[in-house]
């Protein structure tokens, strides 16, 4: 490559001030380090630019000083002010942070029932084998004697069946 | 490190440093490098700052932002890339730029409305006689109007073009051509 003309064509200038695309940006840090006359042609022109700024510069109200000394102490370990995000970018973080928290809320939540129902459920298969068995043994012992008992003894098992019905249905 | 520290307790004040030795030490968090930093850089970056923000309340809101940012990103400052004064002035131009599209400037200040249809020039003589600008009021119309939309009012060369109707290639060319007028007419 014909690195004079590379060097006189602007390049240099435009990327020193910042106006250079990110792709001759890249081209260009690569080429300063292959070859030495751009970074010294760069290097020239910084100190040209600098040189014109701090000649003809402006002075800055003097309480600035003070207050951005005690803004660099006071707020080492803070996020860098220009990169705060936005308020929608802040905003969105609550969101998640919201979800998150919600989730985690729901997912106890739901252990807990799961918890609950299971130990309802067998509770419930428990208490219903219990009433079958009595409704068997009552069925047997009354099944000669017609007695009165039978019909209570059916109905407690037809309630312990529709008992069931309700948890399978759960 | 402990004889670094005690050499500039007793030499108090340093009036000058070496760029490397300025660097590390703002990458110590030494308080003093920082006073002479903005003692000695603050004034040219303050000049840039008020030639794109046009309001001096803002400019103070820039500098003091920008100063913050210096200090705390120095870390991240490549010294293969350029000079610290390069690297600040980058910092401070962004930061300028960015106040001057942020929600609180005020809509007359715009320089160039959002769909870029007119585009104005900021520079104005008699107000704006010092630093780049004065320099770049030496240069052709065409040129100024080049380096005040790129460089003062940040648009980007796809902006520019669309909105002078040039080609993007042309925009480029005519940036560059501009900013060599504007380095020969620098001392």
């Amino acid at each position: 490559m014909n690195v004079k003309e590379y060097i006189s064509s602007g390049i240099v200038e435009s990327y020193v001030m910042g106006l250079a695309t990110e792709a001759e940006r890249t081209e260009f840090e690569a080429l300063c380090a292959q070859y030495p006359e751009i970074a010294e042609a760069r290097n020239a022109f910084e100190l040209a630019l600098e040189e014109q700024l701090l000649n003809d510069s402006l002075q800055a109200p003097p309480f600035l000083q003070s207050q951005i000394k005690d803004k660099v102490n006071s707020s080492a370990g803070e996020a860098y002010p220009g990169e705060l995000p936005e308020e929608t970018p802040v905003r969105r973080v609550g969101a998640w942070k919201f979800l998150a928290a919600a989730s985690l809320i729901l997912l106890a939540g739901s252990v807990y029932w799961a918890l609950t129902t299971n130990k309802k459920n067998q509770d419930l298969l428990a208490r219903n084998k219990e009433l079958e068995n009595q409704a068997q043994q009552s069925t047997a012992s009354n099944w000669r004697s017609s007695s009165a008992t039978a019909p209570g003894a059916t109905m407690r098992h037809a309630r312990a069946r529709s008992a069931m019905q309700r948890q399978a249905a759960c | 490190m402990f004889q670094t520290f005690g050499l500039n307790k007793l030499l108090g004040t340093k009036l000058t440093y070496e760029e490397s030795e300025l660097v590390a030490a703002l990458r110590n968090k030494d308080e003093q490098s920082f006073s002479y930093l903005y003692e000695h850089y603050s004034g040219a970056l303050y000049g840039v700052i008020k030639q794109i923000v046009n309001d001096a309340e803002l400019s103070n809101d820039v500098l003091q932002e920008c100063f913050v940012n210096i200090w705390r990103r120095i870390e991240t400052y490549d010294e293969s890339k350029g000079r610290l004064f390069t690297w600040m002035l980058n910092i401070a131009r962004n930061a300028a730029i960015d106040k001057t599209r942020s929600k609180g400037f005020q809509q007359g200040q715009r320089q160039i409305p959002l769909d870029g249809e007119i585009l104005q020039p900021s520079v104005k003589p008699g107000i704006d006689d010092f630093g780049l600008k004065k320099l770049i009021l030496k240069l052709k119309d065409e040129q100024r109007l080049l380096i005040d939309l790129s460089f003062f009012q940040g648009y980007t060369h796809e902006q520019i073009a669309n909105a002078l109707h040039i080609p993007l290639g042309t925009v480029k060319t005519r940036i560059r051509s501009a900013l060599i007028q504007l380095r020969a007419l620098m001392q």
